[in-house]
């Protein structure tokens, strides 16, 4: 008897907790995972910086044939993307540390600091490779 | 990290003052601190290392050796590549922590994850010192 209704109990449709497809999107729910996904995609091309450093120090040959990818149109893509990656971590980082300090956290202030996150990786990201377009 | 367990016959320390500020995995807040740390640095030295590539990007091999032969863009650099690794490493765990719950693949994923980390590191520092101090086979000036 006590074994059946523990048995029931468990079958029961219990409550799980929530999760990412039930609840509605917000902006600080986006750039949080934003954050998370742009953090190991960096991770990920920290291969690409390695595999540069080593051909430049390497020398000419290496070189030439490395910089001969990162010139190519799937090199830009690449290139350009890691830009945008990098520069979202960077502003998504800065505004983790702003909320670790305790700041900002008043509905239309987070919500604001999460778009701004979103708005300003792009603008970086097309300034910098305007400006290395016109250094050269 | 550090273990604050010492041999419990020994030490005079109560239980309660062994754990204090700790937490239940005895690291109390050192990885979160490193990782805010490490978080701050990288601010300024991922500027600076995006200004030094958009300055070296399409440029031949010998101007693009010289540029980080400089001491200062070596140094950044140097400093960008311990702390960006750190950081990643100290971030992956994390991740980690939150999706692999298979003890064993836990284990070797940490592993693999400090291995990955101290490799990338080393191999940008031995460039970087290269770089410096190789003497590579530049056309003369
Ligand atoms: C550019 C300056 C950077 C800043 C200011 C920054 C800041 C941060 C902060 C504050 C966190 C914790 C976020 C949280 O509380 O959930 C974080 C997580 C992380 N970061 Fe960075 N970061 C930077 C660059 C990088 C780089 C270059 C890499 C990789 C090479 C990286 C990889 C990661 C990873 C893997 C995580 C874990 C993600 C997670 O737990 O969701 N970060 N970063």
């Amino acid at each position: 008897m006590a074994d059946t209704k523990a048995q029931l109990i468990r079958q029961a449709a219990r409550p799980l907790s929530p999760h990412l497809q039930v609840y509605r999107w917000t902006w600080t729910m986006a750039m949080s995972i934003a954050h998370r996904v742009t953090g190991c995609a960096l991770y990920a091309g920290t291969v690409l910086l390695a595999v540069w450093l080593l051909a430049l120090a390497s020398g000419p040959e290496a070189y030439g044939r490395v910089a001969w990818f990162f010139g190519s149109p799937i090199g830009y893509l690449v290139l350009f993307g890691y830009t945008w990656i990098l520069m979202h971590h960077m502003l998504g980082g800065v505004r983790h540390l702003t909320w670790d300090t305790g700041v900002g956290f008043e509905p239309g202030t987070r919500i604001a600091m999460a778009r701004l996150t979103a708005i300003l990786s792009p603008i970086l990201t097309v300034l910098i490779w305007v400006v290395a377009f016109v250094m050269r | 990290m550090a273990d604050n367990r010492p041999n419990p016959l020994l030490s005079l320390r109560t239980a309660r003052s062994r754990v204090e500020g700790l937490g239940a995995a005895h690291h109390g807040v050192e990885h979160w601190y490193t990782h805010r740390l490490s978080a701050i640095a990288n601010i300024p030295l991922v500027i600076s290392f995006v200004i030094i590539v958009a300055s070296i990007a399409g440029r031949p091999w010998p101007e693009a050796v010289r540029v980080l032969q400089n001491p200062l863009v070596a140094i950044l650099m140097g400093l960008m590549a311990i702390s960006i690794t750190y950081h990643m490493r100290l971030g992956l765990q994390t991740v980690m922590e939150d999706y692999v719950h298979d003890k064993m693949l836990k284990f070797a994923a940490g592993i693999a994850n400090t291995f990955f980390a101290v490799l990338i590191a080393a191999t940008c520092l031995f460039s970087i010192l290269k770089i410096s101090f190789g003497r590579l086979p530049l056309p003369p000036v």
